[in-house]
């Protein structure tokens, strides 16, 4: 599948085993991923649409909610489904706030993880 | 029966058997004589218990062995019962006169005259008749009393009624001249003679002189005695010649009818005298009426007055007699009375179980109490003694100006004193008051209070040694009354909140530390505080400006004593600042860590099951199996550390539950169908579901619910099948998780849900969790309201069973949703 028909698919955490782990899920499965530790802004995207965000709530510099917000805020970015990601209790709530599509808890299946990418892809 | 009849109670015979008879203001009228012949008349006339009814100032007289007064101011006589029969003196009944009164003037003397007056009577007349001239005593009634001599000649019984009168049996010619006679000697009161009075009798004509003498009074009155003295008898008629006798026939046919003529003029004078004297004698006697019966009438009015007087007087002296019989009485209650409290004073005294001594002014016992023989010695042989000169068994410095001080002020003093025993007593000296307020003297009491002082001393002892615990205590202490005023704190409270005894005590709560205490926080806390009795763990948060931040932790407990005034705040407090800072800091260790341990089991999770994908196709058994492995004990991993976290969260009390009504058997079915996809070995049956709803929180429920049966399926490795069942009853739905597995022993079933539950060693072997899932599976029940409880069989079988309300209106919800 040649790059430009893959689904593009940005993944923000900042823990580079989990960052890892999904890149290698997802890639195998024939998505274009790319993997970051942090959002590097909203403009970094202009170019370069994902089809979907997977990020993380808690980063070392930034609360993905917040970076979720300003996605949603402007028309452009508004329509790409994020799903939001934690180890923390209680995601389904954060993602509800931020205005996230979906969540995922981790630990997760990579059933779950696929499920959903495919749902939003 | 009521009978109408005219009566003359004097004459009539009376009635008889009456029931009642009234006769009022009668008797008034009558003189004693005739109300003596009445009353017993009266008697006679009731039955017995008859009544008899007087007028008010009428009386039955002497006759009271006849009648008894039932009462005497209505004047009501009951009928005595008497063998006496009344006498009655005989009735005469005389249509014209009323009958003359026996006892009075007897009126035919000679018919009730007795034989020996006759006899006497007859002698008499035999030794006089032939000396003395005819004569008749007579009373003033003219009534024959007694005659003397040959009266035939001039008495002459008429034909009709039989009769004693004189005026009436005398002779015709004789008549006019007697009743001359008689009117002259009533008139004079002396002998008067009448001569020459004419009488023919038969063919004698004769002359006759009347005397009548008055004889002097008899007991039977005034009587009279007339004398009758004949002086010529002439022949009418004699042998003479028919010449002599014609003339004489003439001369006497002349003669006689002048002596005719003579003797009518005579008695024409006569009966014209009489006319007169008869006159004077009616307006004499009318005139003498009058003034009599005036004079009847005015005594008659007097006594009526004085009977009324004495009526009043009597009234007068009945009430007198009656004050007289209630003073009586009133004196005698009194007595009896004073009996009875002086028997009442006697008894208390001897019965008293407290020593009284009782001295006059001058200390002399006067009187004691049986019991101070034994408590101080003194006996009754010491009364009359000094009080001074006794030497009492109790330690007390100077009893005798005690006493006179008492006597002297009159104030009650009172002191404990001890005696040789080291009993206590309060010795009070009283002073006595006589009733008419005067001091005579005092009373001795000594109460036993060696059990209060005891206990008194007791409570002293106590007080040290709670007083000392307070000292001892790090934990700051403050008592408060009900106006939040401090009644004491310890040293830990002044250190702690770095204030002083003497600007504390007594003051209110908020104006200590320069008002620092003042503030909303403190105020919210005691309110909270004070709708308690008893409270615990209360925590507030404060900033004090001199101290700084505090958190403290505040145990409270009320005293209600039956003393409003007594009534105490207790309030120990904990600086739990650092503890609970230390507590925050574990929480989000907790927190952290947890997430910390996620992070990379995620990690682990999805890239063995990136190669389990990986490697499906391939047959190397063992390399799935080892992923599989990996798999499940990162699951187990991520387990723990929300088991954790969940854990710290009941800990920290934070353990938030999101309540919403949902439909129970679809989450059962939707657990066990989700259960059902991770086990191979086991089939999980569902019996009794039925469509209801509960309020919960849906999740954690859920949570509980797979706990069971993965816990069910990991303790029965050898069984087959694990039972899910669902009862209902009217208030609540239970869930049983029965397995057929190793089953717990009795003495851990109770401990499985307490956190600090180490697992046996059997269930270790099949395990590896740390058992904290039982334990907040109850924490979840309990929060609902609901209870969770265990059945076992060591090596059958397990059923634990969890019941939730199914209504709202648990206590535990502080969280729900509103």
């Amino acid at each position: 599948m040649s790059k430009l028909l893959k689904k593009k698919i940005l993944v923000v955490d900042d823990n580079p085993g989990v960052l890892f782990a999904i890149k290698a899920a997802l890639e195998s499965e024939g998505y274009d991923v790319r993997a970051t530790k942090s959002f590097e802004g909203i403009a970094s995207l202009k170019n370069n649409l994902p089809d979907l965000i997977i990020l993380d709530v808690f980063l070392e510099d930034q609360d993905g909610r917040d970076v979720a917000r300003e996605l949603k805020a402007h028309k452009w970015s508004a329509c790409i489904p994020i799903v939001l990601l934690s180890a923390y209790p209680g995601i389904d709530k954060l993602a509800t706030e931020a205005g996230a599509d979906d969540f995922l808890a981790k630990p997760f299946e990579l059933d779950t993880l696929l499920a959903l990418v495919s749902k939003y892809t | 029966m009521c009978t109408f009849a005219k009566q003359n109670i004097m004459n009539d015979p009376p009635f008889s058997k009456m029931d009642l008879v009234t006769c009022r203001n009668v008797l008034i009228y009558l003189d004693p004589t005739a109300q003596k012949r009445i009353i017993p008349m009266f008697h006679f006339a009731l039955r017995p218990s008859g009544l008899l009814l007087l007028g008010k100032s009428e009386g039955v007289g002497q006759f009271t062995d006849l009648f008894t007064a039932k009462d005497k101011t209505l004047k009501i006589f009951s009928k005595k019962a008497t063998l006496r029969l009344p006498h009655f003196e005989a009735y005469v009944v005389t249509k014209n006169k009323p009958a003359t009164l026996p006892g009075n003037t007897p009126p035919k003397v000679a018919v009730q005259m007795t034989k020996q007056e006759i006899s006497h009577e007859i002698d008499q007349a035999l030794l006089s008749s032939s000396i003395i001239p005819a004569c008749v005593v007579v009373d003033t009634e003219m009534n024959i009393l007694q005659l003397r001599g040959d009266l035939s000649r001039y008495l002459q019984f008429p034909s009709g009624k039989a009769t004693w009168n004189l005026l009436k049996i005398v002779k015709d010619d004789l008549v006019i001249e007697l009743q001359k006679v008689l009117t002259l000697v009533q008139k004079k009161n002396y002998a008067v003679v009448s001569k020459d009075i004419g009488m023919v009798q038969g063919e004698m004509h004769s002359t006759v002189d009347i005397e009548v003498i008055p004889l002097k009074q008899h007991a039977r009155g005034e009587q009279l005695l007339i004398i009758f003295y004949e002086h010529k008898t002439q022949p009418h008629g004699s042998v003479a010649s028919e010449e002599a006798h014609v003339k004489r026939n003439e001369d006497r046919s002349e003669r006689e009818f002048a002596l005719e003529n003579k003797r009518l003029q005579k008695k024409l004078e006569l009966a014209h005298d009489q006319l007169r004297n008869m006159r004077e004698a009616q307006e004499s006697a009318n005139e003498e009426f009058q003034s009599a019966n005036e004079e009847v009438l005015s005594s008659n009015e007097e006594l009526q007055s004085i009977n009324e007087e004495i009526e009043t007087t009597k009234e007068e002296l009945q009430s007198t007699n009656e004050e007289l019989i209630t003073v009586n009485d009133e004196l005698q209650i009194r007595n009896v009375e004073l009996n009875v409290t002086n028997s009442d004073l006697v008894n208390v005294l001897s019965n008293s179980r407290v020593p009284i001594i009782i001295v006059d002014n001058h200390l002399r016992i006067r009187r004691v109490t049986p019991i101070t023989k034994r408590s101080i010695h003194i006996t009754q042989l010491d009364v009359g003694r000094s009080i001074s000169e006794i030497r009492l068994p109790i330690k007390f410095p100077d009893l005798k100006k005690s006493i006179l001080d008492v006597i002297e002020t009159m104030k009650p003093y009172s002191e404990d004193v001890v005696d040789e025993n080291n009993n206590w007593y309060t010795l009070w000296i009283r002073p006595y008051r006589t009733t008419d307020n005067r001091i005579d003297g005092a009373i001795i009491t000594l109460i036993d209070i060696n059990e209060i002082k005891l206990s008194q001393i007791d409570k002293e002892q106590s007080l040290v040694f709670v007083q000392g615990i307070l000292r001892t205590m790090r934990e700051p202490l403050i008592v408060l009354d009900r106006k939040l005023r401090v009644r004491s704190a310890n040293k830990a409270f002044y250190t702690t909140f770095k204030l002083s005894p003497e600007k504390t005590e007594g003051a209110t709560l908020f104006s200590l530390g320069e008002n620092e205490w003042d503030r909303p926080v403190v105020h919210k806390m005691l309110s909270k505080v004070l709708t308690l009795k008893d409270g615990s763990n209360l925590e507030f948060d404060h900033d004090f400006p001199r101290i700084g931040n505090l958190v403290m932790c505040v145990n409270v407990h009320q005293l209600v004593s039956k003393n409003p005034h007594e009534d105490a705040i207790l309030l120990v407090m904990e600086d739990i600042t650092a503890r609970k800072f230390m507590q925050e800091k574990n929480d989000t260790f907790m927190s952290m860590a947890s997430h910390e341990l996620r992070t990379p089991a995620t990690t682990i999770k999805l890239l063995a099951e990136i190669l389990q994908k990986h490697f499906a196709k391939n047959k190397d058994k063992k390399l799935n199996e080892y992923l599989g492995k990996m798999i499940t004990e990162v699951d187990h991993l991520a387990k723990i550390a929300s088991d954790f976290l969940e854990v710290s969260s009941i800990k920290a009390g934070k353990l938030v539950l999101h309540e919403e009504p949902f439909i129970f058997c679809d989450l059962v079915r939707e657990v066990v169908e989700n259960s059902q996809l991770l086990t191979r070995t086991h089939e999980i049956q569902m019996r009794g579901l039925r469509k209801t709803l509960v309020y919960g929180d849906r999740e954690r429920i859920g949570r509980v619910l797979i706990n069971l049966i993965s816990n069910a399926i990991k303790y029965s490795p050898d069984a087959k099948r694990v039972v899910v069942k669902l009862a209902h009853t009217k208030k609540d739905i239970t869930i049983s998780v029965h397995d057929f597995g190793i089953g717990i022993a009795k003495k851990n079933q109770s401990k499985i849900f307490d956190h600090s539950y180490q697992i046996t060693k059997a269930r270790a072997q099949h395990s590896s969790g740390l058992g904290l899932g039982l334990y907040i599976s109850s924490i979840i029940i309990r929060r609902h309201g609901g209870r969770i409880t265990v059945e076992s069989i060591e090596g059958k079988g397990s059923t634990f069973s969890f019941a939730l309300p199914k209504k709202k209106g648990r206590p535990s919800s502080t969280n729900g949703p509103k």
